[in-house]
């Protein structure tokens, strides 16, 4: 058994065995397998108190471990593993405590615990949204009054409060991802539960949607005692809300810490591709500190970087406007109406042009994906012209051929890989369109080069990592050698090594005269890598610009439910006292102009 | 919304059990309906028995010993009513009945084909003379010919062999081919189509039962939720472990079907409708959706389990009944009785509706 560094020091707020909400004590725990090979330890050693009332915060790349040490929380593992008395031992070694009481099979499932997951899909367990909202106190023996009561404020708390009226006949299809995703947290709210556990619950969310989930959690916390455990990617929702923060890497605690400490272990988060908030990173680089540490808050950043920034102005280069290309997709009053009646877009007209990458952002259920899925052909607009490299999509043989001309990635790689290996599932496309066997050859083994899966190639998709799952499907799509790329949510619940390998990826497709298309709610991304960016609120374009443009106009952000990244929001903040000072939108530009 | 609004939970009128606001049609188990479609108001029990005892009682009419003609006829316009008032989408109707009317017809035929029954002959023509003949024609020549044509140049198999049928049809009509025989052999015997008034009758009624059966099935599957399915096992005293089985089931059914969905969409991002595929690469497509299909599955069977463990569920609960039951009103009741009407019409011992009319004549 390894040691824990970290663990064996006093931790931070440390609480008794007693009073602690959550303890755990020399957690070991693998996945049962089917071969006589033991497969490796998922999680190794952990060592963790959580006080009550705390917001405890878990953060760590992909495949750390960090929803397996949610399902033993919760008492899935190891007691639904179906595991013998002899095989236990092999497979579940430690202890976790639950506000004093040892969890064993019997107490697993007491009810003090609560666990909001990613997928809000696979959390909707009944027919209505009524139902929904009242299983988990069903189940409880509340009665109904009370159910009613409570499952309207939870719904209240959620922002979907208007879904109150017709609860009964609202049925898991009729609500967009975001709102499911509430409605999954407002289940759990609905149940009070001592202790909740938040596993990722805000990914689907868009960015103003996502703080207001948490801040409500947060003030349900304060005002109910709650305890929180938070399991993000996201630094800054971590950094604002959490009391402490734990880094869970390759099934280790190697750091438990309050946001401030936390974040000033540069060597450890970035050896274990943790992902860091803009304010952290920008003094990384630059060596300006808020009280001889990175800052966290727009006040601590204003209050680091302000002065430096005054004395560096003049070495600042002005960002290069960009040039006008080819129009690539035309799009002139488009409409489309869903088969229930539902009206996705009202009249969308927007110019596309080559070799840019420009983002579609918008609130949840604003139209951005049915009008990426119209350019891409898989849906025909109702009304308007749409034309991609000058063919009219209101043909049914031009919208057959546009995969040659526009690929279209899919937030989730399990979608869209048909084949049992590799190689076959990037040759799948080109056997479509009729490419001869010889040109397919080259073409997979270039693409499978190009996207650094050539060891893989005779291997089985599915037993993939995510982030190679998600680079063959872009690889797939890539191969069938499209001008247009349209990409959705390529980084959602991915860690910072993935986002910045597709992300490069993109980029450098761009750089080969690309169009890209990324519809997304991850506003770095789009400071970062985007030139220009369309936001979309209730089917029409609500703007169309530059994201410096964008994000200098509040009332455009607050109608389009979207949130400047911390590094934009500083760079606004400063300039309202210093409107002398450039616009800074990303962690680049702030080193750039503070070196 | 008050308080008091919000608690009214005994109450129809509780916002929560009202329409959504600006919603006309509601999910049901196929497509939708709308939510105020008159045959949704009836109770599903009453719903179900009313459609099996109309089914029934058509049964009985269309009874092959004892046809009905007049009974078919009034039991149809019930099953027509059913239909109206499933508050069905009237492209989705026009859809059912388009599917139906062809159905029909084949019923039709294939009924007054291959059950002869006696009576005057409306109809006879010889099919099959009771001898193989052995050789080979020109026409079967053109035939294999344009179908090997289409598909070098198309890849497809089933428009080719209508294309080919149709221009030999033509072709045979007009020009008379030679054909050149080898040899025959007698085999079976001489097969004569016969049609007779009788036969031809007894077909038009099961036409017009078989009608209105489909058309009040479809009502019934048309107003019925998962939900009220759910509703109606809990008060017929189902065991839990069932009612949760068969909620899973629906919840699944509907994952699958949206995962579904976007795979296909998938496909299409991938050309599969590039080219035009012949019906083995269409099914070799279908295939292929499966591989995705069966890992979102596993995936998703894994997380739902979570997700029931995380809400505190266990077999062993037994949960108490949450807006999920509704009790029997009077319009139930009549719905009832109407069913007793048509159970005795479909098992009673009475004579039929078509013997009591020429009796009365």
């Amino acid at each position: 058994m390894v040691t824990q560094e970290f663990n064996e020091q006093p931790l931070p707020g440390v609480v008794n065995k007693e009073s602690a909400a959550v303890r755990i004590e020399g957690l070991w725990w693998r996945y049962p397998t089917f071969s006589e090979k033991p497969n490796a330890w998922t999680l190794r050693d952990i060592a963790l108190e959580v006080e009550p009332g705390e917001c405890f915060g878990i953060t760590g790349p992909s495949g750390a471990g960090k929803t397996t040490l949610c399902r033993a929380l919760l008492g899935i593992i190891p007691y639904n593993a179906r595991l013998t008395d002899e095989q236990l031992p092999q497979h579940f070694r430690g202890a976790i405590t639950i506000q004093g009481q040892m969890m064993t099979g019997q107490t697993a499932n007491a009810r003090r615990l609560g666990m909001v997951m990613q997928d809000p899909e696979n959390q909707f367990l009944r027919m209505s949204l009524l139902h929904e909202l009242g299983m988990g106190l069903q189940i409880q023996g509340v009665p109904n009054e009370e159910i009613i009561q409570r499952a309207h404020d939870a719904l209240q708390w959620v922002g979907l409060g208007h879904l109150w009226r017709g609860a009964l006949y609202m049925h898991p299809a009729d609500l967009s991802g975001g709102q499911k995703q509430r409605v999954a947290i407002a289940a759990f709210l609905a149940l009070r539960p001592e202790i909740l556990i938040l596993d990722e619950p805000t990914s689907d969310l868009d960015p103003v949607g996502k703080r207001e989930v948490i801040e409500t959690i947060a003030r349900l916390r304060r005002d109910h005692r709650m305890t929180v455990i938070l399991v993000e990617q996201d630094p800054d929702l971590l950094a604002a809300f959490c009391d402490r923060i734990a880094l869970l890497h390759e099934g280790r605690i190697e750091l438990v810490a309050p946001p401030a400490s936390f974040y000033a272990q540069r060597s450890l988060l970035e050896s274990s591709g943790t992902s860091v908030c803009e304010l952290a990173r920008i003094s990384w680089r630059t060596g300006y500190t808020y009280e001889s540490r990175p800052p966290l808050t727009l006040s601590e950043g204003e209050a680091a970087f302000t002065q430096p920034l005054l004395r560096h102005v003049h070495a600042h280069a002005p960002v290069a406007a960009d040039t006008a290309t080819e129009p690539v997709v035309q799009a002139e009053g488009v409409y489309y109406n869903y088969t229930d009646g539902t009206r996705a877009l009202k009249g969308v007209d927007l110019t596309l042009y080559q070799g840019e990458m420009l983002a579609l952002l918008g609130p949840n259920g604003s139209g951005k994906t049915t009008f990426a899925k119209i350019i891409a052909g898989i849906y025909r607009a109702t009304r308007g012209t749409v034309r991609v490299l000058g063919q009219d999509l209101a043909q049914r043989k031009v919208r057959a051929r546009l995969p040659s001309s526009v690929g279209y990635v899919f937030q989730n790689p399990d979608h869209q890989l048909f084949c049992r290996k590799v190689r076959d599932e990037i040759e799948y496309g080109l056997k479509n369109l009729g490419i001869e066997q010889a040109r397919r050859r080259e073409i997979v083994d270039s693409t499978l080069e190009a996207v650094g899966l050539t060891r893989y190639a005779d291997e089985d998709p599915l037993f993939l990592s995510k982030g190679q799952r998600q680079r063959l499907a872009v690889a797939a799509v890539l191969a069938m050698g499209p001008d247009i790329l349209i990409v959705d949510e390529p980084t959602t619940g991915q860690d910072y090594r993935s986002i910045t390998s597709i992300m490069s990826l993109l980029c450098d497709l761009q750089r080969q005269g690309k169009t890209i298309l990324v519809i997304t709610h991850d506003m770095t991304l789009v400071a970062e890598y985007c030139q220009r960016v369309v936001a979309f609120r209730d089917g029409l374009l609500a703007f169309t610009g530059t994201p410096t443009e964008l994000f200098a106009q509040q009332e455009v952000l607050q109608r389009t439910g979207l949130r400047p990244p911390m590094a934009a929001e500083l760079s606004t903040r400063i300039r309202e006292r210093h409107p002398g000072l450039p616009t800074l939108l990303t962690v680049e530009q702030w080193s750039a102009a503070l070196s | 919304m008050s308080r008091q609004n919000i608690l009214t939970t005994g109450a129809a009128d509780a916002p929560f059990l009202q329409p959504p606001p600006g919603k006309r049609f509601v999910r049901s188990f196929l497509f939708s309906r709308r939510i105020d479609a008159p045959l949704a108001q009836v109770h599903l029990l009453a719903r179900i028995v009313l459609v099996f005892s109309l089914s029934a009682a058509l049964l009985r009419a269309i009874n092959t010993d004892h046809p009905d003609l007049l009974g078919a006829i009034v039991l149809w316009f019930p099953g027509i009513l059913l239909f109206a008032c499933s508050g069905i989408r009237p492209r989705v109707a026009r859809i059912y009945v388009l599917l139906t009317i062809p159905t029909l017809f084949s019923l039709f035929f294939t009924w007054a084909v291959f059950n002869p029954v006696p009576g005057t002959v409306l109809l006879r023509q010889p099919v099959y003379g009771g001898t193989l003949h052995i050789g080979v024609a020109l026409w079967e020549i053109i035939w294999l010919a344009l179908v090997v044509a289409y598909f070098l140049w198309r890849r497809g198999l089933l428009v080719g062999i209508l294309l080919a049928s149709l221009v030999t049809f033509v072709l045979t009509r007009f020009v008379a081919l030679p054909a050149w025989t080898f040899a025959q052999v007698a085999f079976f015997h001489p097969l004569t189509v016969l049609i007779t008034d009788q036969g031809a009758l007894l077909s038009l009624i099961k036409m017009i039962g078989y009608s209105s059966m489909i058309l009040c099935t479809v009502a019934l599957v048309m107003t019925s939720s998962d939900i009220e399915l759910i509703g109606l096992l809990r008060q017929l005293r189902t065991p839990q472990p069932v009612v949760f089985f068969l909620s899973t089931v629906f919840r699944a059914l509907n994952l699958a079907f949206t995962d579904y969905e976007t795979i296909y969409q998938a496909q299409i991002a991938r050309a599969i409708n590039a080219r035009p595929r012949s019906l083995v690469r269409r099914l070799r497509d279908l295939g292929s959706i499966a591989v995705p299909m069966v890992a979102m599955m596993i995936r998703r069977s894994s997380e739902i389990g979570d997700a029931f463990l995380a809400r505190g569920y266990s077999l062993r609960n037994k949960s108490a009944d949450f807006y999920e039951t509704s009790p029997l009103r009077s319009i139930d009741w009549i719905m009832f009785g109407i069913s007793l009407c048509l159970l005795y019409f479909a098992f009673g011992p009475h004579p039929t509706l078509t013997i009591l009319l020429q009796r009365g004549i």
